[in-house]
């Protein structure tokens, strides 16, 4: 009973964190930032097309993006009521499916947002007439963006989870191929996570007209999340495969409710806190302004 | 420490920035020891082909203004602000001035130096 209310309560704050928190600060962080920095004061943040940003186009596009989510929120507590209605028990017979499905279906306009982002840099960077560029002479490490007990942490609880699954599936129950599934994910994970904290430390610069502090701040913020990230897979891995070691199965679609919760939590909530509007030097996209030749 | 280059400038990138690395090392902006950013950062920093911060590595280099230490990385050299002085094509232009000056007084004629001189860089034996 205790598990099933549990469920029920885990998946509303899925469906509010996820479709409601996070998307209303997106909201009212892009609205701030059409608001305070529009083109005609800052137009070389506003490459074409993103020109029309500012306008009708910028408020249809918070619109949908609004709509969207709340759709995926009418539809969270749709699945919920009808779960409730037919008196749904957790029973560990793949419901935690469900729940990811649902959490990829809620993470699709966030998804949608940073690819368009990806877009806009790129027109920034065409868009950039600038001869003149210049880099920082000081080579970065790791130990620049992340603590070293926190690479150690990502690094350790990497191997336990392997050895974990080494000795579970291969020793215990005999299943290579689990093991070896199960292994390829988390080496595929972290190989993902090690390409892009590469990409953040040493890659290609993203918006041609950031100044170089602002740039070390958003890489540290993002290298952060992906060995938090790291930890906390391993972590949950640990525990998806404990419990079906434990034969409590039926936990399953809470313990991948919480992750995928903590993911967000600590993944976009981190980057909206510590990325402040006010801490960002909008200065760099005025008219001739300061910091086009900032690269570094 | 920052340095900056124009893509527009009709100086070759590569020795703009062997240039300004030299300047740096020449002003002690970069001490010996210092170590330099690899040449991948460097190319995505400025947004150019990493042959050309390579081709700039591989000057200072061979000019003694930078190390490279394996797998550690590139480092300023112990003797750069000595080396950085130096100027070798300054050097290579006196001998080659001197060289052809002792070939016309021996009563060989440009032409002749010419192709002995590309027959010489070709690794081809006399002229």
């Amino acid at each position: 009973m205790s598990v099933t209310v549990l469920f029920y309560c885990v998946f509303l704050c899925q469906i509010f964190v996820m479709s409601v928190y996070y998307p209303a600060q997106i909201h009212a962080r892009i609205s701030t930032v059409l608001r305070k920095y529009p083109p005609q004061t800052h137009p070389k943040f506003y490459p074409a097309p993103f020109d029309k940003l500012a306008g009708f186009q910028g408020a249809r596009t918070l619109f949908y993006f609004a709509l969207i989510n709340g759709m995926t929120a009418g539809i969270g507590i749709c699945i919920l009521l009808y779960a409730l209605q037919a008196g749904y028990k957790p029973s560990g017979n793949g419901e935690e499916l469900l729940v990811t499905i649902f959490f990829f279906v809620q993470a699709a306009p966030q998804l949608l947002l940073e690819l368009s982002t990806f877009r806009h840099f790129r027109k920034m960077r065409q868009a950039r007439s600038q001869s003149q560029r210049s880099a920082s002479l000081t080579p970065r490490h790791l130990s620049d963006y992340a603590p070293r007990p926190m690479i150690w942490m990502a690094l350790i609880f990497t191997l336990i989870c392997i050895s974990f699954f080494i000795y579970t599936d291969l020793i215990l129950n005999h299943r290579p191929m689990s093991a070896a599934t199960s292994i390829f994910a988390v080496v595929l994970t972290n190989g993902f996570f090690i390409f892009m904290v590469r990409f953040f430390m040493r890659g290609p610069k993203l918006d041609p007209w950031q100044k170089t502090a602002d740039r070390f701040k958003h890489a540290r913020t993002q290298i952060r999340i992906y060995f938090v990230a790291s930890i906390g897979m391993s972590v949950f891995l640990f525990l998806d495969n404990l419990v079906k070691l434990l034969d409590i199965a039926f936990l399953q679609p809470v313990i991948f409710s919480i992750f995928f919760q903590l993911l967000v939590i600590f993944g976009l909530g981190t980057m909206l806190r510590t990325l402040e509007l006010d801490d960002i030097d909008f200065d760099v996209y005025r008219k001739g302004g300061e910091g086009s030749s900032k690269a570094g | 420490m920052e340095i900056a280059i124009d893509i527009d400038d009709p100086m070759p990138l590569f020795a703009q920035l062997v240039s300004q690395i030299k300047h740096a090392v020449g002003s002690s902006a970069l001490a010996p020891g210092n170590a330099l950013p690899s040449i991948r950062q460097l190319a995505n920093d400025l947004d150019i082909n990493a042959k050309t911060v390579a081709k700039a590595y591989r000057q200072l280099e061979r000019d003694s203004i930078i190390q490279t230490r394996g797998y550690r990385g590139t480092f300023v050299h112990p003797d750069a602000q000595a080396n950085c002085t130096i100027d070798l094509d300054a050097i290579i232009t006196g001998k080659l001035e001197a060289t052809i000056i002792a070939c016309r007084a021996d009563g060989a004629t440009d032409s002749e130096i010419r192709i002995a001189f590309s027959n010489v860089m070709n690794n081809k034996k006399g002229a």
